[in-house]
Order: C-alpha cells, then sequence, then structure tokens
C-alpha cells in the first residue's frame, strides 16, 4: 500500500472519530434509542466513492474499533461493527448502479445500519419486541441518510482530485 | 445544480423504505394482543401483577432502588387500573412523562417513569402464570 494511501486513510479515520464525538455531545434521543445524524458515515460515503471499498472498509472497521475502545463496551463493540460492516456491504454495492446517487446510497446505508444494530438488539438481548423500534428508526435513518448523503456529494465534488490520487 | 428527475432513482428507493416502514408499522398495530394483566417493576425488581379486569389503585414510592408500596400519593407514582386499561394518575417526578401517556392495554405495551426507574407492562394470562399463586 501506498504511503500517501495509508496516510490519508488514517487522517479520514481521524475525522470520523472526531464525528463520532461530536455525534455523541448532540444526542437526538426522540424517546426511540439509536436514533442519530451518522456523521461518520459522511466520511465514509467520501472513502466509498473517492478512495474504493477496501478504503473505505479499513476506516470504518479503525473507527469503529477506536470507538469501543474509547467510549464503549463489548456490546456497544458488536453493534457498531454489524452496523457499519453491513451498511458498508450494501453502499458498496448500490454505489454501482446506474442512477442512483449519494444521497440513496447513504439513505441505503443509514437504513441498513439501523436494521442490523436492531438484529443484534434482538439477539444479544434475547426479545423480539425491540423489533417495534424499527419503522421510527428507517424514517430517522431516511431524513439523516439524505442530508448526509447530499453534503457528502459536496464534498466529493470538491475537495481537491490531488488528494486522493495515489 | 442537478435537476430533480435525476434523482428518480434515489426518489423510488426512499419512497421503497418509508413504505416499508409503514407496512411493518401497520403490521405491528393490527397484531397486537389485548393484554390480561399488569406488571410493575422497579429497577429491574418485580414489585406487582395486577389484572386488568379489576378496577384498582395503587401508589408506589418514588425511593430510587427502594422497591416498596406507601400510602402518601404525594410520595411517588400512582396508577390506576379501570375500564380494562392501565394508566399513570400522577407522578412525583418533574417530567411527568408517564402521566402523559394514554391507557395501556394491549400485551407489549409499556409505560415507563424512567426518573424513578418504573416499568409498568401490560402482558398476557400465560406471561403472569409464573408470577401469581
Amino acid at each position: 500500500m501506498k504511503v500517501k494511501r495509508l496516510v490519508t486513510e488514517a487522517m479520514l479515520c481521524a475525522l470520523a472519530l472526531i464525528l463520532s464525538y461530536v455525534e455523541s455531545l448532540f444526542p437526538l434521543s426522540v424517546a426511540v434509542p439509536g436514533v442519530k445524524m451518522g456523521l461518520p458515515n459522511l466520511v465514509i460515503v467520501f472513502a466509498l466513492y473517492r478512495m474504493g471499498a477496501g478504503s473505505a472498509a479499513r476506516i470504518s472497521l479503525v473507527r469503529v474499533a477506536i470507538v469501543a475502545l474509547l467510549f464503549g463496551n463489548i456490546y456497544s463493540l458488536f453493534y457498531s461493527l454489524a452496523g457499519a460492516a453491513l451498511s458498508l456491504v450494501l453502499m458498496a454495492l448500490l454505489k454501482n448502479v446506474n442512477g442512483l446517487h449519494t444521497a440513496g446510497v447513504s439513505v441505503a446505508g443509514a437504513v441498513m445500519h439501523n436494521i442490523a444494530q436492531i438484529g443484534v438488539a434482538m439477539i444479544i438481548l434475547g426479545t423480539k419486541e425491540i423489533i417495534y423500534y424499527l419503522p421510527p428508526l428507517l424514517i430517522s435513518g431516511v431524513v439523516t441518510g439524505v442530508a448526509i448523503g447530499l453534503v457528502a456529494a459536496l464534498l466529493i465534488q470538491r475537495i481537491p482530485v490531488k488528494m486522493t490520487s495515489f | 445544480m442537478n435537476r430533480l428527475k435525476d434523482y428518480r432513482k434515489d426518489l423510488f428507493l426512499i419512497l421503497g423504505i418509508l413504505i416499508g416502514a409503514g407496512l411493518i408499522a401497520a403490521a405491528f398495530a393490527l397484531a397486537k394482543k389485548p393484554g390480561a394483566y399488569v406488571r410493575v417493576e422497579q429497577n429491574g425488581k418485580l414489585l406487582a401483577v395486577y389484572s386488568l379486569e379489576e378496577d384498582r389503585r395503587e401508589v408506589f414510592a418514588a425511593e430510587s432502588g427502594e422497591a416498596e408500596k406507601t400510602e402518601d400519593e404525594e410520595a411517588g407514582n400512582v396508577l390506576v387500573i379501570e375500564n380494562g386499561a392501565v394508566h399513570m394518575e400522577s407522578a412525583s417526578c418533574p417530567d411527568k412523562l408517564c402521566v402523559k401517556q394514554a391507557a395501556k392495554s394491549k400485551v407489549g405495551e409499556t409505560i415507563v417513569c424512567l426518573p424513578h426507574k418504573l416499568v409498568v407492562t401490560v402482558i398476557s394470562a400465560e406471561e403472569a402464570e409464573e408470577f401469581l399463586p
């Protein structure tokens, strides 16, 4: 791996970490746990489009691991890992669909993240009732996903190509 | 700036997700069964199980961590069962979110008083069996 790619990935990972922290400062607790802005996804979508799925996956994985070490525990690691991995796989697949923009891709990622976390919660807590949270989470995922996707589109357009040419 | 028409597929995807969310929510609403009993827990400790069929009025102390009943209605949560449904009539906590909730009667519905760690859940007759003598 080229040093420049490594350094860029590390930098974006640090950025995603900061965004995770910023996000935790403004909890959007609308009576449903798990509703959040998804700011780190901004970095992931950018990396996916400009640096490819491999880079996005490395950034996401390292971010999840560090967030769990700093702010979380072993359970939150499972939640984040499932959410991050499944949402990235789906976004990487949808990215190749013609006519789909970052807005749609980011919405799909956000929604997949929520579905994965509900799934893990059902397994860990052993109750099906948590699935009641899914509809409001899907709706909040659409709203935040569109916002993140539109901002990501601007970043992908505006940030100099030089930064991500390896 | 791109035209909205270019975003057709994105809009379809979003619409699909919203319709899916609506369908799931509708399915949940239809699948709810009427409950038979009410389970009261504080701090994860079982306090009481009451039948929804008898009207009653119970007061639970607000003491955090101390799961107990009291007579002083000012000091805790007043739980009322009437007409086959349960609601919280008053609470000594500042936010009173539990009091604002509608009366509950379907299996799985809950009233939560977060400051007092009090959780009221409507359960079915089968679920209640293990708590009853």
